[in-house]
């Protein structure tokens, strides 16, 4: 029982609620459960076959908190983040990019934003969110195999290699250190 | 005459059989070529073409992957922003130095496309895509893309996929034509490495090696004191795009279907995670940085 309140108050604590009032939509990609909190060990309250339309109204970590889509928030648990996919986001919109000078041959479309950008949490506040009409163009094999080499791009990219030095005080300022890491096994 | 042509063909399809996977062979044209071939060169010919495809010594793989990720820029333009560029060198050179090849002259660039992408030539190189960066929530998992291609380059995936299909063209060359005067025209048959290293990036890795790198990324994120979870959470955000979008066209149709990388690495991940949660600290300085792609 104390097991189970302390998960609930870390719910309570470390969920990331989604910006805005509309929750994001998503879909069961395999039948899974939905449990009362955010933990393999927790209770199960609802069982969900493969292909549910779900509302997703929180994200922590490796968990996100959904109902069956219209069913609302109080009927909402927990289910793995692996176990949904989003529906799918537009592309956000690149203002220094090649994203604009789309001529043809290339599909354009439009789209509304999702919440699905929104929705991870520490997403730069720079990110799109708003309807756009964009063209986005994507490199195709054929304009990979036609590339000529460009030793001048090559020279530029080259003036920002760093030394090793540089990349140590980096990683310490981050926070970052290095460690011994094991494989675990597991599926491959 | 006849020992001669047999044993000319047996050195062909022994060179065929080097290369996987195995062509479909027109033995009709084969006849037509080993007739002609004086067996002795043709073995001379052979062993160079084994020795020179089966080891590629260090300073020629850097210098391969210069010339690769040259042509990769001819496709790509380097996104014009030195803060960005230097911050994923700063970011990338900081893992390779937990791996087995630290002293690689390591480059990282970030390429101005809205294409989704990250791309690995031999010899120390790492090119990605602004258009995926601007999917990324945080250096966490831009560690977990970077690591992903670093352990292309540290296993040396490229370099063994563009041997195998270098051999793969030898073999058919060397049927169809007079492989001496193909060797003597190619000595070092950088050719034939070039267009088989640029054929890879069209036709992808073998998906075993894809599916290994997104172990060893994972784990090779870790031991730099990253999030475990950095490049799960970027198959996530991927699997949400539509296959058929062009900005994922070639990142799609050169890798395993994403929800089969999902669901194998996501044990290892877990695990990894609960044994090693990431330290970063600093969360400012990849938001900051990845503000830099979305301003006019």
């Amino acid at each position: 029982m104390m097991r189970r309140y302390t998960l609930l108050l870390l719910c309570a604590v470390c969920a990331q609620p989604l910006a805005g009032s509309t929750p994001d939509s998503a879909t069961t990609v395999r039948a899974t459960v939905l449990r009362d909190a955010p933990a393999r060990t927790s209770s199960v309250v609802r069982e969900l076959a493969a292909g549910v339309e779900l509302d997703v109204f929180a994200r922590e970590r490796l968990w996100v908190k959904a109902a069956p889509g219209g069913a609302g928030e109080a009927a909402a648990g927990w289910l793995r983040f692996t176990e949904v996919r989003y529906h799918a986001p537009a592309a956000p919109v690149a203002a220094k990019s090649d994203a604009t000078t789309d001529t043809g041959g290339f599909a354009g479309f439009s789209r509304s934003v999702s919440g699905f950008l929104r929705g991870f949490g520490s997403r730069s506040a720079n990110s799109p969110q708003a309807t756009s009409t964009i063209g986005i163009r994507g490199l195709t094999v054929a304009e990979l195999a036609a590339a000529n080499p460009d030793p001048n791009a090559l020279a530029l990219v080259d003036r920002y290699v760093i030394s090793k030095a540089d990349a140590e005080q980096f990683a310490g300022v981050g926070g970052l250190t290095a460690r011994s890491v094991e494989d675990s096994g597991g599926p491959r | 005459m006849i020992r001669k042509s047999g044993g000319a063909l047996a050195l062909a399809i022994f060179l065929a059989a080097l290369a996987a996977p195995a062509p479909a062979f027109d033995f009709g044209k084969l006849g037509d070529a080993v007739r002609k071939l004086d067996v002795n060169k043709a073995l001379d010919v052979g062993k160079r073409i084994v020795a020179s495809t089966t080891e590629m010594p260090e300073e020629q793989e850097i210098a391969l992957g210069n010339d690769l990720t040259a042509r990769l820029l001819g496709a790509m333009r380097p996104l014009d922003d030195a803060a960005v560029q230097a911050y994923v060198n700063r970011v990338g050179r900081w893992i390779t130095l937990q791996t087995s090849r630290p002293d690689l002259p390591w480059r990282f660039a970030v390429v101005d496309t809205d294409s989704l992408g990250a791309f690995a030539t031999p010899g120390g190189n790492v090119v990605i895509t602004a258009g995926l960066m601007r999917l990324m929530r945080d250096e966490n998992e831009l560690a977990g893309v970077l690591a992903h291609e670093i352990s292309h380059v540290v296993d040396k995936h490229h370099v063994k996929a563009i041997m195998a299909q270098a051999r793969l063209s030898l073999a058919r060359d060397m049927a169809a034509d007079m492989a001496s005067e193909y060797v003597a025209k190619n000595p070092l048959v950088t050719e034939a490495l070039m267009n088989a290293g640029m054929n890879l990036y069209s036709s992808g890795l073998d998906q075993a090696d894809e599916l290994a790198a997104d172990r060893a990324g994972t784990l090779l994120a870790a031991s730099s004191g990253y999030d475990p979870l950095g490049l799960l959470f970027v198959l996530s955000t991927l699997d949400t795009i539509d296959t058929a979008e062009p900005r994922g066209a070639l990142m799609f149709s050169t890798h395993p279907p994403t929800r089969e990388r999902i669901d194998r690495l996501e044990q290892l991940a877990e695990t990894a995670a609960e044994t090693y949660p990431g330290t970063l600290r600093d969360t400012n300085r990849f938001t900051t940085t990845q503000a830099r792609l979305f301003q006019p």
